[in-house]
């Protein structure tokens, strides 16, 4: 028989979440007050007019909130788990839908209410996807030796269903110039910002005077980190003792921005400032808007030096860089040492010895010469897709011995 | 080998229960931070008031004055001011010296003139907090023209969406609140001392007035009549910024 083993599961949960802590009641914090820019900060204690020290303390500028109520979590998800031909090959399939609601989150508040954001229940964000797996086993002989395939497939879409009842947007991160959002309407976390402004036909439109581009009024949703699909494919061989193991794993889709991008095309190392042999030049495909509010074609060139250090720069969603990569994540190599060697020693039933790498190699499109998609600058937290200049990721390789008693 | 990895297994879970009665009492509480404090003295909020207004008048405030009286102009090798330089002023200049206006420098000032509403010893710091609020009000409606002034600072009550006053609503508004402070300024209490970064609590200076007498002249081109007014008033008062404190009037 083909199918040796079917199942079928289904689940619904509903799971509530607490605040983080020390958000009801309102504070006092030590002041301290900058302009953005790094070394121009002042903060307690403050030096007074005599020379003394004087600590400050002030509001805290987060309006804490004691009425708030738990965020409720409510999940359903089905699934199958099939195996055929006696197990050499099994897949497993779901599909889930989430949502959450009344997210307790801390929202911008206008300063002249005297703070700057404030804690409320808000949201109603919507993930459903599906999850498929496979395991195959193409080759199993007599003699022990085995080979195996697996892999996995996602696909998630989010949604911002709602953000507050007097809010359409929620800035969760990045900079006053390029923000990360929730944004009604859109997935969970894009980017908004000002950006090139361009005709119905996508092309940039510039100034006549200067042959600079001329940038929107008002930000815009230019992006989003989330991804079009999450793979994996991996392979292991073993034989006897022995086990050898290579895992790829890879995102396509979703852009992240970066920081390095913007500072390299500033200083001038990024190769794509050798544009036109670094003599000024017509933006590609200009336009400029004419009086009678129609696009012509643009013939101004602009000052290279100007476009590079200063005029691209205004355009902040030049620095969305696509995120799709591929990696090598991890190759492992582990033998055990056979039962009848341990046998006279009565406690030790088993004795391996492994050798792995992690994250040994990495492709990214031609377009990313810049950093590894992963990277972010505030690690593992709800902002994500935002590289500032962060160290490399690493290649890690270690070796074990795993001992059971 | 087995029997002693159990044996050691049991006496270590029945340690570990006796170390859960050490743990202190309120340890679960999250809603208690024990780093941030719910209420401080007035000295403490004084100084990080005047910092704020400190660094937002001397820094976004200074630069964009200078680089608009081109005192000052965007060097070539660095252009972080580049927008300032070319009259571009958007929300990314503005949001920064606003917020640490109003949720910073105001906010404080609020809370240190409603302590002393309660506490009749803290009446210097009410009538310190209450000029510097004017002089704050002030320099915000220079800058930014309407503004909350009445609905402001409310968060805490619940008003998150602020009415914008006009400019002459907030100029009549703040001439009230200098005279207020004026009038609560008084010997007989105790004054900060270094707390009070600008002054060191001489209140000589908050006396001289110097709030109040830029409101009025501010208005002399446009209210000339009620320049006009204040000022007589000052004057025929023997306005005590003009001979107190050893001070003498030259007429000149």
């Amino acid at each position: 028989m083909i199918l040796s083993y079917g199942k079928i599961r289904a689940s619904f949960a509903q799971v509530g979440k607490d605040a983080e802590p020390y958000s009801i009641k309102n504070v006092f914090v030590s002041s301290g007050v900058g302009d953005g820019y790094q070394d121009s900060e002042i903060h307690s204690p403050y030096t007074s007019a005599d020379g003394s020290s004087v600590l400050g303390f002030t509001v805290s500028d987060r309006l804490r909130n004691d009425k708030i109520k738990p965020e409720i979590s409510t999940t359903w998800e089905v699934g199958t788990e099939l195996s055929f031909l006696k197990d050499r090959l099994s897949v497993d399939f779901t599909y889930y839908w989430k949502r959450t609601r009344n997210e307790i989150m801390a929202v911008p508040a206008a300063p002249s209410t005297g703070f700057t954001e404030r804690i409320i229940n808000a949201g109603i964000l919507s993930n459903n996807g599906v999850e498929l797996s496979f395991r195959g086993t193409p080759v199993s002989l007599d003699n022990g030796f085995k080979w195996e395939i697996y892999g996995t497939f996602t696909k998630n879409w989010s949604k911002v269903i709602k953000v507050a009842d007097n809010a359409d947007q929620i800035v969760i991160g990045g900079l006053s110039s390029m923000a990360i959002v929730i944004q009604k309407g859109q997935p969970y976390g894009s980017f908004y910002a000002i950006t090139s402004e361009r005709d119905d036909k996508g092309n940039p439109v510039v100034d006549p005077a200067t042959g600079a581009p001329v940038m929107t009024s008002t930000p815009q949703i230019v992006g989003t980190f989330a991804p079009k699909w999450l793979g994996s494919l991996g392979t292991a061989l073993s034989y006897k003792g022995l086990r050898v193991s290579v895992l790829f794993d890879t995102r396509v889709g979703g852009q992240f921005y970066s920081a390095t991008r913007d500072l390299q095309q500033f200083i001038g190392t990024d190769p794509l400032t050798l544009y036109n042999d670094r003599e000024d030049f017509v933006i590609p495909n200009s336009v400029y808007r004419a009086s009678d509010g129609s696009y012509q074609p643009n013939t101004t060139p602009v000052h290279y030096q100007d476009y590079w250090t200063n005029f691209i720069r205004q355009d902040y969603a030049n620095n969305l860089v696509t995120a799709t990569y591929v990696k090598l994540r991890e190759v492992a190599i582990s033998y055990s040492f056979p039962k009848k060697w341990l046998a006279p020693t009565k406690y030790i039933s088993n004795i391996e010895l492994n050798v792995f790498g992690n994250n040994l190699w990495i492709w990214t499109p031609k377009s990313n010469t810049y950093a590894d998609p992963e990277v972010n600058a505030y690690g593992a937290a709800n902002a994500q897709g935002f590289e500032f200049y962060n160290l490399p990721s690493l290649r890690t390789m270690g070796f074990g011995v795993k001992v059971d008693f | 080998m087995k029997s002693i990895i159990k044996n050691i297994t049991i006496c270590f879970s029945l340690a570990s229960l006796l170390l859960i009665g050490a743990c202190k009492k309120d340890f679960l509480d999250v809603n208690t931070n024990p780093t941030t404090p719910r209420q401080v003295d007035v000295s403490f909020a004084l100084p990080s008031a005047q910092a704020y207004l400190g660094y937002t008048m001397g820094n976004q405030l200074s630069l964009a004055g200078g680089f608009w009286g081109q005192y000052w102009t965007q060097g070539p090798n660095a252009n972080q001011y580049a927008a300032l330089d070319q009259y571009v002023y958007n929300s990314s200049e503005s949001d920064r010296p606003w917020a640490a206006l109003y949720a910073g420098t105001l906010k404080d000032l609020q809370f240190i003139y409603e302590t002393a509403q309660k506490d009749s010893t803290k009446k210097n710091y009410g009538a310190i907090a209450r000029i510097l609020q004017a002089y704050t009000y002030q320099v915000v409606t220079d800058a930014w023209g309407k503004a909350p002034f009445t609905e402001a600072l409310k968060g805490d009550q619940d008003n998150f969406a602020p009415h914008y006053d006009s400019e002459e609503q907030i100029y009549d508004g703040i001439l009230s609140m200098v005279n207020e402070g004026l009038g609560m300024l008084d010997d007989g209490y105790a004054t900060p001392g270094s707390d009070d970064l600008i002054y060191n609590g001489d209140l000589f200076w908050y006396e001289f007035g110097s709030a109040k007498l830029k409101i009025l002249m501010r208005q002399s081109e446009i209210r000339p009549a009620i320049a006009q007014q204040g000022i007589s008033e000052m004057f025929t008062n023997g306005e005590p910024f003009l001979t107190r404190r050893g001070c003498t009037l030259i007429l000149f």
